[in-house]
């Protein structure tokens, strides 16, 4: 019976090449797509591809471990937005406000609402600052290759780190926010595992993976909550 | 026998579990998770490290270390108060939380993050420190958020700064490692020091990296954010002394505390004139609170034993002001509706004791004379080198800044107006505390001396640190 090492040798058409031209489309992916779900599933390919580029540098038990942590991250994340609906962007301190400040500020409400799936920048904006995180990940990666790693691997980590400073530079939604600090987080254990190869620390690195899931999925709860206690006051 | 740092993990997850049960009653909550922290930090104040002693039995040796996952915690004079002082400062929050509840979730997650803290200050490994401060951060992103259905930016914003800063801390400790191997080559070393110039300036809230502090202790619920802004600031602190403790040469060229200075004067800068123009009490004791770390910034990277002096008389005042400030800001908040100038328009007359509260505490946040923040905001000033002129005029411009935005508040407070339907009273309990806190402020802001002779020790064990290294302001 064949383990699951002999399983992935069988597939010889994943190089690292592919593995990195696949983690710029799906960084791009979460960065672009409007709809939270497809976002995460998006996520979590780009957690197996991460998994499969560690695969060079570190025991395959290892980077399945790191893969699943990851893959649960994802489903935290999934189950928050899903308990709740992910709804859009609100003003801050909405409920603390006084009601002659809510009035004044009926519009903002509105046009928040009717930003339906939570993002407040527009297409040709995200595209836009895509394309200058690109030139930026190219530059750094030429200019200032990491050290200790390989440089295929040394690109992608480079833009994964930039591709997560723009997912949360653009958005305030927590379940976003979540994403983009999961991705941050692939990004540094590229990095990291090339230098510390120590169990515990990547097991540490590992929980605090879930934590955050954990807290940016509290968040998105709160945040939904939030978001229909509003509909149903404007209901009444 | 029991190792200390097994009661000092241990202790606090176990009694979250129980108190976890109990969360319904504020009164049991209250009194379990404030008992717990007050007993912990009586066993730091009032136990030696060397001499074991006996409980029911039980045989506990506080400074016995233990080994777990390979790593070693033990505690060290400097550990012990530290712990002794966040378990204090827990303890009265918790207490605090009993009459104005921030929340069901505060009492077991309040525990859950002291046992972290004390996991960050007790292991004697500096990744390992910054990763149990990472792991802490999304428990304190629910106790900050505390159930309300409210903006998630502050909670939201600590967990972010963390997250992306702590990795880079990891990173350090492993180029540490890199270059333990070859001691003398100055280019390893330079990755590491701008490392932790940038991760121990995120931590301190020095600018760039400042909102997440601000937004801290302006968006939690006011009865927390004492607890969380000197539990973060103390854990920092001490693993960043230990650090220089032990790596003298990443502050040996002056450029980490330099940096740190100068992100430190203009958090400072910036807390102060924004807490001049604000409309509200909250993002007031947010910007004062900025204002004061960035104090304390300042006085750390001064690396003299006045400076250092400075920091921890700084921080224990700190704790002082926010939770008196804090203290009474819940109360109000409670009773008003809300914290902005326009909710608490003549509130002084209704809730004379936590108006008192808030003010003292804020007053003393902004160093105002005989109140306990006052005599470190004026040794610092004095401490300037002659070359710092300008820093010692821009600290003290920052300092009248908050002021001005705490006298504001006062006119707000005591504002005429007509009559409001009835406003219940300051719950007994926090009155208490209140009268308590008061009273202790205003004692040391006349007897600082008592907090200099009792911070004298902690100054002496890091004095080699002090010897090895170079002043900013040359």
């Amino acid at each position: 019976m064949s383990n699951l090492a002999d399983i992935l040798n069988l597939l010889p058409a994943i190089t690292i090449s592919t593995a990195v031209v696949g983690m710029f489309v799906t960084a791009s992916l979460i960065i672009l797509l409007r709809e939270w779900s497809q976002a995460l599933l998006v996520l979590m390919i780009q957690y197996l591809l991460f998994a499969w580029l560690l695969t060079t540098v570190i025991p395959l038990p290892l980077a399945l471990i790191k893969a699943l942590a990851g893959a649960i991250a994802c489903v935290i994340l999934y189950w928050s937005a899903r308990r709740i609906g992910e709804l859009p962007a609100l003003p801050f301190e909405w409920v603390e406000l006084d009601e002659t400040t809510r009035r004044r500020r009926t519009v903002l409400r509105r046009k928040a609402l009717q930003a339906a799936t939570g993002f407040s920048m527009r297409m040709p904006f995200r595209v836009g600052a895509l394309s200058l995180a690109a030139l930026a990940t190219w530059g750094l990666a030429t200019r200032y290759p990491l050290p200790g790693i390989a440089p295929e691997m040394g690109l992608s980590c480079i833009w994964l780190a930039v591709a997560a400073l723009v997912l949360l530079a653009l958005t305030e939604s927590p379940l976003r926010i979540g994403m983009g600090l999961l991705t941050w987080l692939m990004a540094f254990e590229m990095f990291y595992v090339t230098w510390e190869r120590s169990l515990t620390v990547n097991g540490f690195l590992g929980i605090a993976t879930l934590f955050v899931a954990l807290g940016a999925g509290y968040l998105t709860s709160v945040r939904g909550a939030l978001s229909h206690a509003m509909i149903e006051d404007k209901k009444a | 026998m029991i190792a200390g740092p097994w009661v000092l993990v241990g202790v606090p997850l176990v009694a979250a579990s129980l108190v976890y049960l109990v969360r319904r009653w504020a009164f049991l909550g209250a009194l379990f998770s404030g008992g717990t922290a007050a007993v912990l930090a009586w066993l730091c104040f009032g136990t030696s490290l060397s001499e074991p002693v006996t409980f029911f039995g039980w045989s506990l040796s506080l400074g016995q270390p233990v080994a777990i996952l390979g790593r070693e915690l033990a505690l060290t004079f400097a550990g012990q108060r530290a712990l002794g002082f966040l378990f204090a400062v827990a303890a009265v929050s918790f207490l605090l939380a009993w009459p104005i509840s921030p929340g069901r979730s505060f009492f077991p997650l309040g525990l859950v993050l002291l046992c972290g803290w004390a996991a960050a200050i007790l292991i004697r490994h500096f990744a390992f420190a910054v990763v149990f401060l990472w792991l802490v951060s999304p428990v304190a992103t629910m106790v900050i958020q505390g159930g309300r259905l409210a903006s998630t930016r502050a909670a939201g914003r600590q967990m972010i700064i963390l997250t992306l800063v702590i990795p880079l801390l990891l990173m350090v400790s492993t180029w540490i490692d890199v270059r333990s191997v070859n001691p003398d080559d100055f280019m390893q070393a330079q990755p590491a020091i701008l490392l932790v110039a940038v991760g121990l300036a995120a931590l301190f809230a020095a600018f760039p990296f400042e909102g997440w502090a601000s937004a801290m202790a302006a968006g939690a619920q006011p009865g927390v954010v004492a607890l969380l802004v000197c539990g973060y600031q103390v854990v920092a602190l001490f693993v960043a002394l230990d650090l220089f403790h032990d790596q003298p040469w990443l502050i040996a060229d002056g450029q980490v505390l330099s940096l740190l200075a100068w992100g430190g004067l203009l958090a400072a800068a910036m807390g102060g004139c924004l807490a001049a123009v604000q409309r509200g009490f909250s993002s007031l004791l947010g910007y004062t609170v900025l204002n004061d770390l960035g104090g304390g910034l300042v006085a750390l990277a001064l690396v003299s034993e006045m400076g250092l002096t400075i920091t921890f008389l700084m921080v224990a005042a700190r704790a002082v002001g926010l939770l008196l400030a804090g203290a009474g800001l819940a109360v109000i908040r409670h009773r008003a509706g809300g914290t902005s100038f326009a909710n608490t328009l003549g509130m002084g007359r209704y809730l004379p004791l936590a108006t008192a509260g808030l003010l003292v505490g804020g007053f003393s946040l902004s160093g105002l004379p005989l109140t306990a923040g006052f005599a470190a905001r004026w040794v610092l000033l004095d401490q300037m080198p002659p070359a710092g002129g300008p820093w010692m005029w821009g600290l003290l411009l920052a300092n009248l800044g908050t002021l001005l935005g705490w006298l504001r508040g006062a006119r707000t407070l005591f504002a005429p107006v007509g009559d409001r339907p009835s406003i219940q009273r300051t719950p007994l309990i926090a009155g208490i505390l209140i009268v308590v806190l008061i009273a202790i402020c205003l004692w040391l802001g006349r007897h600082p001396d008592w907090l200099l002779r009792w911070l004298r020790p902690l100054v002496d064990d890091y004095a080699p640190l002090i010897a090895t290294s170079f002043r900013f302001v040359s």
